[in-house]
Formats: structure tokens, C-alpha cells, sequence
């Protein structure tokens, strides 16, 4: 078993959420996930114990859903939305402006292990298209220089933790709805924000 | 309500049982739809869409998957319209964009669903012109089986297979879409005992065997149907050969017994009969020396010692041979029975067991309609593997498992109820404590419960197992299937009289009732339990004469070895089975060299030697073999033959079983059989070699502690005997009792009943110090 004591015991805290076992199977990975940055296959045999089903099993759920990461992903995650709304409104040009300054293909992680890029389907942004995300905090209303602003951004301060009310502030443009509640709550990796799982915090 | 609906197929009226599949009830009738993913066995997926038709709907005609759409009445289907042709060679041309087409050096080329249905519903040209997907070509995902994913079409009949019937799911779906691939975990490969059945049902030629590639094409295969005698089950297959050698084994869908599928031990475990090491010429032993003499020699010399009416013949028959040659021996026996004969089973755990009118017999059908199941055997898993599979069926249905005993280690994890280390003691007996059965009294009582009882273990008292069922009898419906698990027994029990076990055979055979020993297809000194008291026995006896397929460590201390032929694939006869099912053994290929069937050596040594004989042929043997059953299905060769009988004729009998009463020892240790060991046939078949090679023992997680075992590996020491194996943990094991699988190389020396001294292994110690 790789997983520390603190781990374990937050995932047999899950696994009590439900009726079954291997209920838990979806969370326990974005647990795993929260850990080292991706699904390692320690972590799947760790699950899989703690689960009653076999690696493999683990392994095939794992690797069928995309925002679990196979591969380790830099210290953020853009993804940029290729889906229809946001390629009527020059998607193509964000890629490829992001492309060419991170020198990133699809898919790939820099040698730094700072940016991991991916051009996603639908991000669920199409009012603000074309939409990016920076570790799943959505940016709206992008242009090409806006997205290369954003990720020299990212690279110069490197924040903690990314917030997307900030990034739509200095970076966004028109938004699909405006809730006028703030949202302070960033992520602070490239799992998905479960306040359960400590990867979001709200910024101070 | 009723339970048949009507329907419209094609504008043919039918009618089916209500609770059917679409694709299932136009197959009944005789409409085939084509299918690559539907298995009758396997649950619906609709993975493939092949099965495509178009029913009738409020909004018009549909198209639907047959394979998922349950019939319901005057529904109104067209199997061959225009719209589903359409929808055939789409599908097909989807199926086939990644598929390599490699045909021609493909096994399953001439039996392929995918070929046949392309050619009969294919669009006959494809549109694509991309590159196809690639993987590495096949890959090892067990020792014995290779995965080429370039040609799997993703059914999911391996991977349901696997996870539905054997339980095992060590194979799954790897990413998504495009790049969707079977495969294993890294490093935990496919080791099923069951993993032969994938590449059978495989649609494709994904899956294929390291035993049967690249070895024969289908339209060159002669083939037949017979019966597996490697355990009690009796599963029905069908055998394959080419150029007069043996090939492949296949499963045949036998409703009552094995479904279709087999264990990979009944699959592979033919691969001997081609080696070059077989038995072709009987040999005599000269000063310690085989030398090759003339079967006319043999008999002559035979039929000296049988003409002296002094002499006292005794027998010890393996477990694997047909109905007929038992008969055979019998009417030897017959004919020169001045003196009491017994016959000796190569079976260590041969006792009394429960028959007659009192106990009403089980059949395996049972298990599915019964309301609990209890277990209190051998592991059902090492010893019957499709007995194991049907169990697991009836659970999966709802019936409620109980198992018994330490030594039950697969079926513990299925039980509802597990009576381990707390409630059997190490003496393997139940302790008496009637508060503890107390749990599984709401599943038995006054219920209907199918018993699968037998002893587990040679220290195991007889009295153990009887106890168990005499509560279960007295307090429900109870129908007992008596566990004896080797090969043709219950054809021995139809066939013979005063049967005894190798227990029997050591405590009474010595050099004064005994003259002439016959050893016919058993190895005792290299794979029983009794095994140094058996070698010591058969060193003193005057003359030993040994039957048997290969040369081995009991066939090497006799005065005469004759070859004979394999009960697999090269004879004929008849089989019966753990229920009393008797179906047909049948031969496909010759047998090498000057071997004979043991019935023809026993037979022509009776004439040689001029006893009386009335019995030259096989269909003599067959005739005479149930002379107890009066019954008009005698399952003689005339009526298994018939079409309807196929599957076999049960005919329950009350065996003359002569065991002496075997008392509890103390166990020092649990000795048991895996389904993968080293028997001389196993050895000299390649693929079952390299899984039954490994030596091991299980202990409890106390022992490693008390010898401090940490290497994983550990020494066995006993007088001079030692031995290296590796040790694994079972925490089913009470404290200090070591399970040591006596059908592994070398584990059954030992003397069970002193002590075995554990050490560390001390190649790792020294490994230690550098």
C-alpha cells in the first residue's frame, strides 16, 4: 500500500457514502488523482483492495474517462474548448496561439512540468465562447493575445492557486452569465473541485 | 397469464416462451440473425449492433437490436427488409475499418463469425482508406494465451465471460473510443482456469492459444464428440485433429453438465498424447534394466504365473480409464477368482460414501433449483472446475452457499455462509457445537438443499463428513452429491465390485495375497499421498505389471510395462459421471506404436492364457458393463448413439464400495491436490507444464512469524528429504497447519504423519550475508 494513513482514512470515509463498494469507484480516483497529479497504477492497486473489484476493473474505468489523467499533468491544466460555439467564434486561433507558446502539442506536459495542454470538447462556456480553462476555472470571451497574456501570466507568478473570477477579471471578456456572487474558490491542482477532497481553497 | 407469446417473423407466424430475447426465440424457430457480441450463456450487451432488425412500433417501423429486445406478444418483426440489410453492411463496414484483415494468417480463418458474416451480409467492398489502428501483434496475457488486439471487434465475450461465468475479471475494456483495447492489468496477467473458454467464444482471432496456433486450418480438422475424463464432471467436448494428431479440444454446449465451457486443464491436457516420449513397445525388467520384448513374450510369460491356480492377482486401477476396461478387468477377475480379489482405485480419499435407497442422489441440474447449497469437500474450484462454475451459476441465481472447512479457499470468497478455522478444527472434523450451526439453520430447514459431500483430505475421519450430512438429512430435503472428484470413478463404481482405495491398498496388499499385481493408468508412487508406503509395498511383491502412457515412478519398479492407449481421443467406450451420466468416449486418432487398449491386453492375455471368455470385443465389455441396470435406457453404445442421447443417459446405482473405516489422526498438515500439478501427463503436455511447475505451500500468517519467514521462500526439511518452495498466506488456515498441494514435484515424499522442519530458505540467507 502506497497510500499514507491520513489517505486511507479519508477514503474509507467515502467508501461509507454508499450502498456499495465500488459505488465509491469515481471519487476514490479523484482522490488518487488529488495525490499525485494523476492515477498512478499503485494507486489503482490500492483502490481496488479497498474496493473489492480487480486492478484491471479499476484500471478500465480510470482510463475510459478523460479528466482522469493517465500521465502526469504540469501545474496547470489548459484546456481549450474546440466544440462548435467556441470554433464559430476563432477557437482555432486561441489553440494555436497557445500552442505556439507553450510549444505544447495535444496532450503533451513541458519539461518544466508547468503547462499541460489539451484541446477539450465542450466546456459548457458557449455564451462566453470561445472558453478556456486554466486546472478546470473557466475563462470567457477569449482572444488569441488574451490566452498568451493568461499563460504568461501563469508563468511568470505562478500562482498557488487559480481562481476564475481573477483570470476573468484581467484576462476574460464576455461572460455566458453573470451570477454576481463571487466565487473566490480556486483549484489548487488539476483535480476537479471537491471541497472534500482539499483541492480548492478559497483565496485569501 | 400465458406463457407463450406470438409473434410475427418475417411474415412467419411463431411462438416462443414469453421471457425470451428477440434473437433467441427467431433462433428456436429457425431464423438466424447474425451476431457477433450475443452469446447464449453470456448476459445481453448489444455491443456490436450486428443483430440489427426492424419491428413494428406505434411510430412506425424501428430498427433495434434483437439481442437486447425482449419478445412481447403479436409483435411483428422483418429480419431480412431492405432498411436492416442496409444496417447489416454498415455495421459491417464500422466492424471492419480497424479490423487488419489478415485472414490468411489468421487461425480462425474458415471458423470465424466475422469472415462467414461478411461474406453473407457484407457490403462486399469498403470505403475506408485511412490507416488502420495498430498494436503491437499478439501479445502474452497468460502463459498460454495471446491477445492480438488489431482484430478484436470489442464484443465484450471475453471480458463478460470473465467476469459473469468464471468470476475472474482479469481482462477488461482499456480507454475509450478509438483507441479501446482488451488487456490485463500490467503485471497481473490472465490466470484463470477458465481462460481457454474466451478463445473459444471469441468472435475473431483476438484471442487465440499458444496450444492450437498456427497448427491446423479448420477445413483440414477431423473431428468428434466424446467426454472429458479428467474429474467427475464428465464435461461434454468435441476433439479436433489433424494428420492423425491430436489439436485442440473444444467445449460443447451439454445443458445439464458443462454449458459449453471447459477447464483449461481439460482443454490442454492433451498435448501428451503427441509427445515423443510416449510408451510404443512393452518392456520387461532384466537386473534393473527396461528392455524391449515382444507383447507375445509378455503374455506367455503371464499366463504361466496365472495358470498356476496358486497365484494371487490383486489390482490397482487409476481413476482415467473407460467403463469397458473396468468391465474387462472384472471378467479377469471372474475368471480366475479362486482367491478373494480386491479392486484397488488410485483414489487416497475413497470411503464409504452415500448411496442406496436412504440418500437420494443429486443431480448438478439440482443446484439451480434448489434453495441452498452446501459445501463440505475438496476445493471445488482445483478439483472440478465446471462443477465450481456451475455453483457459482446457481449463487448468482439466488441460492444460498454454505460452505465448510479451511480447505475450501475459492468458494469461501462466494459463500453467504463460511464455516472456517473457528467451527472445523485442524483435525478437519466440525466441532461439535450445534450453537454455531444454529446460523444456517433459516437456509436448511425444511428446505431443499443439494449436499456436495466428500472428504478432502486422506487424515480426514469418514465420520467428519457423515455428521455433517446426517444433520442437514434430519433437518431438510436434502439430495447429496457425493464428492469423489477423479476422472471415470463413478464408472469404476457401476462397473466393479469390493472397491477399495489406496488407503485400503497399503494397509492390506503385501508379498503374501499378492503374486501378480496389474497397475493400470496410475502413478500412486508419484502422486499419492501414500506414496512411500506404496513404493515399498510394490518392491517386494513378486511380479508387478504396470499399464500406462508413459514411463514413471511406478511403472518403473514393475517387472512389466505395457503402452496402452490414451482414454482420450484414441479409444472407445463409455464414461459416467458424478450424477450417474453415462455418455460416449470416442477415439479420433491412432495410437502410436505397438500400444493396445488395456481391454484388449486383458482380454487377449485371458485367451493367451485359455481362461474362459466370452467377451472379444467391445461391444461384449459394453453389454456386460450394466448388467445391474434393468432399465430399457441401459446406456450400452445402441442407445447412447442415438441423436437424443447425446448428452448422455443418467442411471443412479448403488456402488460396492469395501473401504475400511479410516479414524481421525492428528493432521500436522493439510495435504491437497491444485487443479495444475505434475502428473506424467501434465509434464509431457507443454502448456499445463508451465503452470503446475511452481512448488509452493500455504501457511498461516502465524507460521511465518514462528520460523520467521521473510523471503518469500522457505525450506522443507525432513530426514534427508528437503526441498525449496515458496510459501503464500492463507488466512483461511487455523495456526499452525501448512497446506502443502501433494500433486506438485517431489511435495508427496514427505511423511505426513512426523514433523516437517520449516527454515528459511537457505539459498536467500546466503544471498542475505552477501
Amino acid at each position: 500500500m502506497s497510500w499514507d494513513e491520513k489517505l486511507l482514512k479519508q477514503a474509507k470515509k467515502i467508501i461509507k457514502l454508499y450502498p456499495q463498494k465500488r459505488s465509491a469507484l469515481g471519487t476514490l480516483l479523484h482522490l488518487a488523482q488529488s495525490k499525485d497529479g494523476y492515477i498512478s497504477d499503485d494507486s489503482i492497486s490500492v483502490i481496488s483492495d479497498l474496493v473489492g473489484i480487480t486492478e484491471v476493473q479499476v484500471k478500465s474505468v480510470s482510463t475510459f474517462y478523460s479528466m482522469y489523467k493517465q500521465e502526469p499533468t504540469g501545474k496547470y491544466l489548459i484546456s481549450v474548448c474546440k466544440s462548435i460555439s467556441c470554433e464559430i467564434n476563432n477557437s482555432s486561433e486561441v489553440i494555436s496561439k497557445v500552442q505556439d507558446f507553450t510549444g505544447l502539442n495535444n496532450n503533451e506536459t513541458d519539461e518544466d512540468g508547468l503547462f499541460t495542454f489539451e484541446a477539450v470538447e465542450c466546456i459548457g462556456a458557449c455564451g462566453g465562447a470561445p472558453a478556456m480553462q486554466v486546472n478546470y476555472e473557466t475563462v470567457e470571451g477569449l482572444t488569441g493575445d488574451n490566452a498568451i497574456n493568461l499563460c504568461n501570466w501563469l508563468k511568470e507568478k505562478q500562482p498557488d492557486i487559480v481562481v476564475a473570477d481573477d483570470m476573468q477579471k484581467d484576462f476574460g471578456g464576455v461572460k455566458s452569465f453573470d451570477w454576481a456572487i463571487t466565487d473566490n474558490t480556486g483549484a489548487t491542482s488539476n483535480a476537479p473541485g471537491f471541497q472534500t477532497l482539499k483541492t480548492t481553497k478559497a483565496k485569501k | 397469464m400465458s406463457d407463450k407469446v406470438n409473434l410475427n417473423v418475417n411474415g412467419i407466424d411463431i411462438q416462443s416462451d414469453s421471457n425470451k430475447l428477440l434473437i433467441e426465440a427467431c433462433e428456436d424457430s429457425g431464423i438466424h440473425i447474425p451476431r457477433f457480441c450475443w452469446h447464449k450463456r453470456l448476459d445481453p450487451v448489444g455491443m456490436c449492433r450486428m443483430c440489427l432488425v426492424e419491428i413494428e412500433t406505434p411510430r412506425g417501423k424501428m430498427l433495434v437490436p434483437s439481442c437486447t429486445t425482449e419478445i412481447t406478444d403479436e409483435m411483428v418483426v422483418d429480419t431480412e427488409s431492405d432498411v436492416v440489410k442496409k444496417a447489416q453492411e454498415g455495421v459491417l463496414e464500422f466492424l471492419l475499418i480497424n479490423h487488419p484483415l489478415d485472414c490468411p494468417i489468421c487461425d480462425k480463418a474458415g471458423e470465424c463469425p466475422l469472415q462467414d458474416q461478411t461474406m453473407a451480409y457484407g457490403p462486399g467492398e469498403s470505403r475506408f482508406v485511412e490507416e488502420k489502428r495498430h498494436f503491437e501483434k499478439p501479445i502474452n496475457i497468460s502463459e498460454i494465451i495471446l491477445l492480438d488486439r488489431e482484430r478484436c471487434i470489442l464484443c465484450a465475450r471475453c471480458t463478460r465471460f470473465s467476469d459473469e461465468i468464471s468470476g475472474d475479471p482479469l481482462i477488461e475494456f482499456i480507454q475509450r473510443g478509438n483507441k479501446t483495447e482488451v488487456n490485463t492489468f500490467p503485471n497481473e496477467p490472465f490466470k484463470s482456469y477458465f481462460s481457454g473458454n474466451t478463445v473459444q467464444i471469441c468472435p475473431v482471432g483476438a484471442l487465440t492459444s499458444t496450444s492450437y496456433r498456427f497448427k491446423a486450418r479448420p477445413w483440414d480438422l477431423k473431428s468428434t464428440r466424446s467426454t472429458c475424463n479428467g474429474c467427475s464432471m464428465g464435461c461434454s467436448i468435441e476433439l479436433n485433429s489433424s494428420q492423425n494428431k491430436m489439436l485442440r479440444i473444444l467445449g460443447v454446449d451439454n445443458d445439464s453438465v458443462n454449458q459449453g465451457w471447459l477447464c483449461d486443464k481439460g482443454r490442454y491436457n492433451f498435448e501428451y498424447l503427441n509427445s515423443e516420449k510416449r510408451l510404443k513397445t512393452p518392456q520387461k525388467s532384466i537386473n534393473n534394466n527396461f528392455v524391449d520384448v515382444e507383447i507375445q513374450d509378455v503374455y506367455s510369460e503371464l499366463s504361466e504365473i496365472i495358470q498356476d491356480r496358486k497365484t494371487k492377482v490383486n489390482f490397482l486401477l487409476g481413476s482415467n480409464l473407460a467403463n469397458e476396461d473396468y468391465v474387462a478387468f472384472r471378467e479377469f477377475s471372474k475368471s480366475i477368482s479362486d482367491t478373494e480379489q480386491s479392486f484397488y482405485i488410485n483414489d487416497d480419499l475413497l470411503y464409504q460414501g452415500h448411496f442406496g435407497q436412504d440418500n437420494e442422489l443429486a443431480k448438478i441440474d439440482d443446484l439451480n433449483s434448489s434453495d441452498a447449497i452446501v459445501v463440505w469437500a475438496e476445493d471445488l474450484k482445483e478439483k472440478m472446475p465446471v462443477l465450481y462454475l456451475r455453483v457459482r451459476q446457481a449463487v448468482k441465481k439466488g441460492v444460498k452457499l454454505i460452505v465448510f472447512g479451511h480447505t475450501n479457499k475459492t468458494l469461501s470468497d462466494i459463500a453467504d455462509v463460511f464455516y472456517g478455522k473457528e467451527t472445523v478444527s485442524k483435525n478437519f472434523e466440525i466441532i461439535k457445537d450445534v450453537s454455531k450451526l444454529n446460523e444456517i439453520k433459516n437456509y436448511v430447514i425444511g428446505k431443499n438443499v443439494t449436499a456436495i459431500i466428500g472428504k478432502s483430505t486422506p487424515q480426514q475421519s469418514d465420520d467428519s463428513v457423515t455428521e455433517l450430512f446426517e444433520f442437514l438429512r434430519s433437518n431438510s430435503n436434502t439430495k447429496i452429491l457425493n464428492a469423489y472428484t477423479k476422472g471415470n470413478i463413478y464408472g469404476a463404481f457401476q462397473t466393479l465390485e469390493n472397491i477399495k482405495g489406496t488407503r485400503d491398498f497399503v494397509e492390506n496388499i503385501s508379498g503374501e495375497n499378492t503374486d501378480l499385481l496389474f497397475i493400470v493408468g496410475a502413478d500412486p508412487v508419484g502422486r499419492s499421498f501414500y506414496s512411500n508406503q506404496i513404493k515399498s509395498i510394490i518392491e517386494n511383491l513378486d511380479t508387478v505389471v504396470s499399464l500406462d502412457i508413459f514411463n514413471h515412478e511406478t511403472a518403473e519398479l514393475s517387472n512389466f510395462v505395457i503402452p496402452v492407449s490414451s482414454t482420450l481421443g484414441e479409444k472407445e467406450g463409455s464414461f459416467t459421471n458424478i450424477e450417474f451420466r453415462t455418455s460416449r468416449i470416442d477415439k479420433l486418432v491412432p495410437s502410436p506404436g505397438q500400444t493396445v487398449s488395456d481391454w484388449e491386453f486383458i482380454t487377449s492375455l485371458m485367451n493367451f492364457a485359455g481362461l474362459s471368455n466370452d467377451s472379444n470385443s467391445l461391444e461384449d465389455l459394453n453389454n456386460k458393463a450394466f448388467v445391474n441396470i434393468e432399465t430399457s435406457s441401459k446406456p450400452v453404445f445402441d442407445n447412447l448413439d442415438k441423436p437424443s442421447n447425446l448428452d448422455g443417459i443418467i442411471n443412479v446405482y448403488e456402488p460396492a464400495i469395501n473401504t475400511s473405516e479410516n479414524n481421525s489422526t492428528e493432521a500436522l498438515f493439510y495435504t491437497g491436490e491444485k487443479l495444475y500439478g505434475d502428473s506424467v501427463t501434465e509434464r509431457h503436455s507443454e502448456s499445463i507444464s508451465l503452470l503446475g511447475s511452481k512448488k509452493f505451500i500455504e501457511v498461516s500468517q502465524d507460521i511465518v512469524d514462528k520460523f520467521n519467514l521473510t523471503s518469500g521462500q522457505c525450506s522443507m526439511v525432513q530426514g534427508d528429504i528437503e526441498t525449496t518452495v515458496s510459501y503464500i498466506i492463507n488466512d483461511n488456515l487455523p495456526n499452525d497447519l501448512i497446506y502443502i498441494p501433494i500433486n506438485r514435484r517431489d511435495l508427496n515424499k514427505f511423511d505426513f504423519s512426523k514433523e516437517i522442519k520449516v527454515l528459511p530458505s537457505r539459498v536467500k540467507e546466503a544471498l542475505n550475508v552477501n
